[in-house]
């Protein structure tokens, strides 16, 4: 994976200040022109794009007329009614295209801006501006900046992005009363480089020739972003005063994955993206068909295949294989990285990024689990470090250094597709004190005024025989529930999984293991949450089966194995998985369990 | 004149697409439809209201129905919002 991004520059990048201080049109030095340059935005919709860019920058703000005559007043309410049956017919017609070739949910968004088009109390109140001898215009443009107001002062992020569309409808409105329709032929391959889209311009774009787009406006949440990604146009967005430094006819490489931009790429940089593009290529050619088929039984029961991963560039490789989540992000990555905790800054730069990119699909991000074997030099060497101060212990006796890392989730959540997951629980009293922690930490959030999901769901590691014992008490307090295999056998077999001598005693098969899973399973279901397994297990051919027929609802591998993981759950039936766990949980070795496996399999 | 408070259930709270249904269902009664929120009446029949009462999850919205058809329209306006919108 490419990782020379990190000297990318940001969005309004300072080495492009000096061209705007001259308004006039001198030609720019054409060597300067043709000079490689790298943005970095928000990645919307996934793909890697080559093309040329075409720039359409927003129309400037109608001149505004003085007090009306009153004898125009007539012809203006008749300009106004034109306009908005003009642009109604427009949307109309996208809508039937729509309805072809796009899923319902898109077609709903172009429908509901037909209503809000047509919505009477907006046009009575806009006709009543009119009435009064204010042009059509300044009648439009002051109505819907009033309602736009009311959205952007609220607090929820998907509610202000609605004001967005309210700018769109808006756009079209004007463009109509100008008796402006829409420029919706493109040649091929172009990229479209603009302040902002709306749905309808996408779809009537992408009938003709545009393969990617910019924007410079954001939200991977908006209409524009969801139908991108329904589409499959690759797309990054929020590149602040991309028509500005980007001009009409200008080489461009698109990377919807990784969010970056490259304008007049060097031969070596376009060979580079060949590369990229055909790895991709090939792996969805080979796992494309299946990582786009659901994940679910035969029976028709959904799983939730989720991967766990250390770095940003891993989720590309996630969604690729199809992965419907990622199950565990190890934020130690980041320590060790580093090696020092990471700052609250970097943290929520570091879980927008991981959200941004996985969006729409969650993102469960492990609290940091130092200690054990992943020790780091900030700790002191422990006699016994898997039975020593790690996971939640460790992170409840540095509270300041967990309130960071709990801060920098929230504050990362507000697209609402983050989890959060405790490591290492083994008693409610550490469930409650967490949980109070990271209460103190929605209140001083609120208190700063920084945005985030009040509901992001918070779920424990069942990895300790106790936790798995205290499953039904824990899931009154947990959102989820998932099962680290790995630590779960070591602890419950009390075998160090890294020790040869005792290979043969650790197995993630053994009964007790088996039962402590249907416990969790059984408590799960009590309280009706989720419940899955991210221990290594999860990616065992032999278990798959087993693990579906004790009830695990997700899933979560390394990504190279979600194919092969997802192809066996589309073969496996639930109903009869029901009855292997069940027989199986009647037997008393792991050796007997493995060899009624066999038998299953070879049926 | 009938009145009833209803809850925003859904995660994503109030937004266009369930706007665009609650209008396109408040359209079909005769009722005067209105919803109140924190003392700002909005037309349930009219979308940019609906959507400017900016209701995310969690938030309780006054339902006032007045006209002929006020009983039918409350029995499926609530039911429409005790469904999440068909988004739970």
């Amino acid at each position: 994976m490419d990782n020379s991004d990190s000297s990318t520059s940001k969005p309004a990048s300072p080495q492009q200040k000096k061209k705007t201080g001259k308004k006039t049109a001198k030609r720019t030095n054409p060597k300067s022109r043709l000079r490689e340059r790298r943005f970095r935005a928000i990645p919307a919709s996934h793909g890697v794009i080559m093309g040329t860019a075409i720039v359409i920058r927003q129309e400037a703000t109608p001149v505004l007329a003085e007090q009306l005559p009153p004898e125009q007043i007539h012809h203006e309410l008749k300009r106004f009614s034109n306009a908005v049956a003009s642009c109604a017919n427009e949307l109309e017609t996208v809508l039937s295209m729509a309805q072809e070739t796009i899923p319902h949910s898109v077609a709903a968004i172009i429908e509901s801006q037909i209503l809000i088009l047509k919505d009477f109390t907006v046009n009575e109140s806009i006709m009543h501006r009119i009435g009064q001898g204010i042009s059509a215009e300044r009648a439009i443009i002051e109505e819907f900046d009033a309602q736009q107001q009311i959205l952007y002062s609220a607090k929820d992020s998907f509610l202000r992005e609605r004001a967005v569309e309210l700018e769109h409808i808006k756009q079209r409105l004007l463009a109509h009363l100008r008796q402006k329709k829409l420029i919706s032929s493109v040649p091929k391959n172009s990229i479209l480089v603009t302040p902002s889209l709306t749905p309808s311009e996408i779809m009537l774009y992408n009938e003709s020739g545009m393969s990617g787009f910019i924007t410079e406006i954001s939200g991977i949440a908006s209409h524009m972003s969801i139908l991108a990604r329904s589409l499959h146009i690759p797309a990054v967005i929020g590149l602040r005063n991309a028509t500005k430094y980007i001009d009409s006819g200008t080489p461009l490489i698109v990377d919807g994955y990784a969010g970056v931009i490259i304008a007049n790429p060097r031969p070596e940089t376009v060979a580079k993206y060949i590369r990229r593009k055909s790895e991709l290529d090939k792996k969805e050619q080979k796992y494309g068909k299946i990582a786009k088929l659901p994940s679910q039984t035969t029976d028709g029961r959904k799983i939730h295949l989720h991967a766990n991963i250390d770095t940003v560039e891993d989720i590309d490789t996630a969604i690729a294989s199809g992965a419907n989540g990622i199950g565990l992000v190890r934020t130690e990555h980041l320590i060790i990285k580093l090696n020092r905790f990471p700052t609250e800054e970097e943290q929520v730069r570091w879980y927008s990024e991981l959200a941004e990119r996985a969006y729409p699909l969650p993102v469960t991000i492990r609290a940091f689990d130092v200690g054990s074997d992943k020790t780091i030099d900030a700790l002191s060497p422990e006699a016994n470090p898997a039975l020593g101060l790690r996971g939640i212990r460790l992170l409840m006796k540095h509270k300041e250094l967990f309130a960071s890392q709990i801060r920098a989730v929230l504050r990362a959540s507000h697209h609402r597709n983050i989890r959060l997951m405790l490591p290492m629980i083994t008693s409610l009293s550490e469930l409650q004190k967490a949980r109070t922690l990271i209460e103190k930490c929605k209140n001083s959030l609120r208190k700063e005024g920084l945005e985030f999901d009040a509901s992001t769901p918070i779920g424990v590691m069942i990895e300790t025989p106790s936790a798995a014992l205290m499953a039904r008490e824990l899931g009154a307090l947990a959102d989820f529930f998932s099962i680290g295999t790995n630590d779960l056998t070591q602890y419950t077999l009390a075998a160090d999984r890294l020790n040869p001598s005792v290979a043969n005693i650790y197995d993630a098969l053994h009964p007790a293991v088996l039962r402590l899973l249907k416990l969790t399973v059984d408590a799960a279901r009590y309280h009706n949450i989720p419940v899955g397994v991210c221990g290594e297990v999860a990616g065992h051919a032999a278990a798959t089966e087993l693990l579906l027929g004790l009830g695990m609802v997700e899933l979560s591998v390394v990504p190279p194995l979600l194919p092969e993981l997802k192809k066996r759950i589309r073969k496996t039936s639930y109903a009869s998985s029901v009855l292997l766990a069940n027989e199986v949980l009647q037997y008393n070795s792991g050796s007997e369990i493995r060899k009624r496996i066999a038998v299953m399999k070879k049926k | 004149m009938i009145e009833q408070t209803v809850t925003i259930r859904n995660a994503a709270g109030l937004h266009t697409r369930p706007a665009a249904m609650l209008v396109k269902l408040t359209s079909t009664f005769r009722s005067d439809i209105y919803l109140i929120r924190d003392g700002f009446t909005i037309n349930a029949k009219s979308i940019i209201g609906v959507m400017t009462l900016a209701a995310e999850q969690g938030s309780q919205l006054r339902l006032r129905i007045d006209g002929k058809d006020e009983k039918q329209a409350l029995q499926e306006i609530t039911a429409f919002f005790e469904s999440g919108f068909g988004e739970l």
